[in-house]
């Protein structure tokens, strides 16, 4: 249960930051997707099916938040929960390379689906823009993987957002 | 085997609706449309106070370290804005001079009644100079013999004589007021009676050590009936002056000592110390 509240703070105050400090770190004109990075590291010590749920519930919120597009954060997040928990899987978890080489490739992956998801929708995009944003964005986000990874990873095993079974609450 | 078979086609099923549902989803709540959305609402309204506190505090951090960092291009940016400020300030101050210098003109555009005069062409001007003797009481306008000036025009405001051009060059012309001593006019009081009393008009006016004093003066003969308040005009006798341009009131008239004349003090219509617009009357010199 306390996983669920952290992450919903922490969901908050992503979106805040998202919107206010975040537009003053923008570089190449993309600022780091917060939620995203959110959405990875719990599917990443969660996996796959807590993951992809995960990644809906706040996707579609964020989408909410915007206002527009119903569903396409939902999908491009529910997509990265899901990509993430798979790794979980099969990848070893406290190695921080692997999880720069995940959160790049998810993050990548998962704004790859905004574009499609856009695309499809019919909206009036420029694919070659679009992936001036995905490779700038994949790349912030995993330079940021360093400063935030450990912590969380801490706080997920360790800490204060980790499993507990019932018996312990 | 069977089992994760079907699992397989299920979730091929799901996430092919999953991905349909998006898809319409996002073609039917796209920018302009208008659907309901509490929970966005909710989260706005919520996180709106929390948004704006963090984002003056993030602003006020940037600007600061912003401006350590473009510590140089602010300075830069501040002395060319100086420059900038100076350059507006002297443009505006010229604006406004030409304003009120248009505002002037348009006052004198309210002239005194005189037929004779302004049927004559005459042309505007501004006194650019006063003379820098102390003998004299002439100042310098910025019109010459290019605008058709020549000696003895009358110059003239919209209230009354001022004098009378003494000196012509290309553009500047040299004016002797009517103050004095040798800018005399012939002047013409009207009498109770309506008959005319002549006279010469003549300034005392010295240079004393604050300001000029003085008075334009005029003697008539005893019997005449001039009061304070008649108005002087000039009677157009020698030839220089039109007639019945406006000189002055009459302020007091004293008896003369020798007891034959009266003399007449004259305030003078026009404003000599603030003198900054003038007419010169283009007679051609007749």
């Amino acid at each position: 249960m306390r996983r669920y509240i952290g992450m919903a703070v922490l969901f908050v105050l992503a979106l805040v930051l998202q919107s206010t400090v975040f537009n003053f770190l923008a570089i190449a004109g993309v600022k780091p997707d917060f939620v995203l990075l959110l959405v990875i590291y719990f599917a990443f010590t969660n996996g796959p099916g807590k993951g992809a749920l995960m990644g809906l519930s706040l996707g579609l919120l964020e989408d909410f938040y915007i206002g527009r597009f119903i569903g396409m954060n939902a999908l491009a997040l529910l997509a990265a929960g899901f990509l993430a928990g798979w790794f979980e899987t099969k990848l070893y978890k406290e190695n921080l390379l692997i999880a720069l080489l995940v959160v790049f490739v998810t993050s990548a992956a998962s704004q790859g689906i905004v574009l499609f998801s856009g695309l499809a929708a019919g909206l009036n995009w420029d694919s070659g823009n679009g992936f001036n944003i995905i490779w700038p964005l994949a790349i912030y986000n995993t330079c940021l993987v360093p400063f935030t990874y450990p912590l969380f990873y801490h706080s997920f095993t360790r800490g204060w957002m980790r499993y507990r079974p019932k018996h312990e609450q | 085997m069977a089992r994760k078979r079907i699992s397989f086609t299920l979730a091929a099923v799901i996430v092919f609706f999953v991905i349909l549902l998006a898809l319409v989803s996002i073609r039917f709540t796209g920018t302009g449309t208008d659907f309901p959305n509490p929970a966005g609402n909710l989260l706005r309204e919520a996180l709106a106070p929390l948004q704006g506190g963090v984002m003056s505090v993030t602003t006020g951090v940037r600007n600061s370290l912003a401006s350590l960092w473009q510590f140089n291009q602010l300075s830069r940016q501040n002395q060319s804005l100086k420059t900038q400020v100076a350059e507006l300030t002297r443009e505006n101050n010229q604006l406004k001079q030409k304003i009120l210098a248009g505002m002037r003109y348009e006052d004198m555009a309210k002239k005194f009644d005189s037929p004779a005069i302004w049927n004559d062409p005459y042309v505007g001007a501004t006194v650019v100079d006063r003379n820098p003797s102390n003998w004299y009481h002439t100042i310098v306008i910025n019109r010459g013999a290019k605008d058709g000036v020549k000696v003895d025009d009358p110059v003239i405001t919209n209230l009354g004589l001022v004098g009378k051009v003494i000196k012509v060059t290309d553009s500047t012309s040299e004016i002797i007021l009517i103050l004095d001593p040798e800018g005399q006019v012939s002047g013409v009081v009207r009498q109770s009676n309506g008959a005319g009393s002549f006279g010469i008009v003549v300034g005392d006016y010295k240079r004393g050590s604050v300001a000029t004093t003085g008075s334009l003066s005029m003697e008539v003969p005893k019997e005449d009936k001039v009061n304070p308040g008649d108005l002087v005009l000039t009677s157009g006798m020698g030839g220089v002056y039109p007639k019945d341009i406006p000189i002055g009131t009459v302020q007091q008239v004293t008896l003369d000592p020798s007891g034959l004349l009266k003399t007449a003090t004259i305030t003078p219509q026009v404003n000599f110390a603030n003198l900054e617009e003038v007419f010169v009357v283009l007679t051609g010199g007749k």
